[in-house]
């Protein structure tokens, strides 16, 4: 085959399928290495969660990757972490997937008629609506990831916006002034 | 503020093994099949695994463009990550009735023309200015980068950059051309007069490789 063949003829909207899907392979062979790759989504998206409504405009990663370095500790936290949950044995409270500040929360319902969960807690003014849950397919299972700053943390469900209910097996807290709540402590990326 | 917690009239259990957690790249959350809109608003909302679920959805597309773009791993890279954070910042004003991915497209393309006119004048420092010539949008024609040694891929680096970002749309991304012009900015006569030259102009190079 003439190698000229390899490239698309184009006349108005017609493409020639056979040379553009060789020009799309030839395309798609382009792959970033999967270490970058993990690296750099990672960085994104702790860079981005911690990052405060309004922030300034980013700048270079590249140049970020030396302010960010101290990130690389709860990256590697997360990774030995999830390595652990990959063959989890004894169940979890609810907090404790926690990727230092980034912090996943999920609660079971099961047997029951729910459309909406929401997460609600001292972090966004207990708001019933700030903060819906995902649905974990068709499981009984809701979860969200949140970014969360180092320190003490109450924490509250609300079913279909008006049904407030806690996770019994996560850490309740002490004082239940407006009800029962779960309590987590969210340690510093150099803790 | 809150009101009065009810006492709590359903007990919640955990799952024996909690789902989500298989998944290598993001144990946190699961969003297979989710509609873009629907992760955009959950990010929104500051869920970090729907934000996650979105970069990685589209981290590999973004970083390919920029490769065959600019030519370079390290620029791909940041182009990439550029694109994703400025697309993170300004998600409030993504409008949902539009296409994230031409959304995110017509950032990625900004950047990968800012990374060529960076490039531009990093290499205006050490060359002579008569040794490459200068385009008619002010952009020098694309040294041959370093990428993969083959020839399609030397011919393609040396496209004009409107044409190769054209050409890459077209064919690499499959975009039709209403598509292009919202990632371009072009209009859809001029990208298609850009893909024509393009394709005719690659045909050209590769033909005197043959012979």
């Amino acid at each position: 085959m003439r190698r000229d063949t390899h490239v698309p003829q184009e006349s108005g909207d017609d493409v020639v399928t056979g040379d553009a899907m060789m020009l799309r392979q030839w395309y798609l062979d382009a792959h970033p290495l999967p270490a970058a790759r993990e690296s750099a989504i990672d960085r994104l998206v702790l860079t981005r969660a911690m990052a405060k409504p309004g922030a300034a405009s980013p700048t270079r990663l590249r140049t970020l990757w030396a302010a960010t370095a101290s990130l690389a500790a709860c990256i590697l936290a997360a990774v030995a972490l999830s390595s652990r949950m990959s063959s989890p044995p004894a169940p979890l409270p609810s907090a404790a997937l926690s990727y230092a500040r980034l912090v996943a929360f999920e609660v079971h319902l099961p047997s029951r008629s729910v459309h909406h969960v929401a997460l609600a807690g001292d972090f966004n003014g207990w708001d019933p609506h700030a903060m819906p849950m995902h649905r974990e397919g068709a499981s009984d299972v809701w979860k969200i990831a949140i970014a969360l700053p180092p320190g003490r943390h109450v924490y509250s469900f609300v079913v279909d916006g008006t049904e407030w209910v806690i996770d019994p097996l996560a850490p309740r807290a002490e004082r239940d002034d407006l009800g029962p709540a779960n309590v987590i402590a969210v340690s510093g990326a150099g803790d | 503020m809150r009101g009065a917690l009810p006492a709590m009239t359903a007990r919640t259990e955990r799952p024996e093994s909690p789902p989500g957690v298989t998944k290598r790249a993001n144990p946190l959350f699961s969003s297979v099949g989710m509609p873009d809109a629907e992760l955009v608003v959950r990010a929104r909302a500051g869920d970090a695994g729907a934000l996650r679920d979105l970069v990685e959805r589209y981290y590999d597309a973004c970083w390919r463009y920029a490769y065959r773009m600019l030519g370079d791993r390290a620029d791909a890279e940041d182009a990439a990550q550029e694109t994703f954070l400025r697309a993170l910042a300004a998600l409030a004003t993504y409008e949902e009735r539009s296409q994230f991915r031409e959304w995110l497209f017509t950032i990625l393309v900004n950047q990968c023309r800012n990374a060529l006119v960076s490039r531009s004048r990093r290499e205006r420092r050490f060359v002579s200015s008569d040794e490459f010539p200068v385009q008619e949008h002010g952009l020098r024609a694309a040294e041959p980068p370093a990428m993969a040694d083959d020839e399609l891929a030397q011919a393609v680096a040396r496209l004009e950059p409107e044409q190769r970002e054209a050409l890459l749309l077209r064919f690499g991304e499959g975009m039709d051309y209403a598509q292009m012009s919202l990632a371009t900015g072009a209009s859809q006569s001029a990208l298609k007069m850009r893909v024509k030259r393009g394709c005719d102009r690659l045909r050209g190079m590769l033909a005197r490789i043959d012979r």
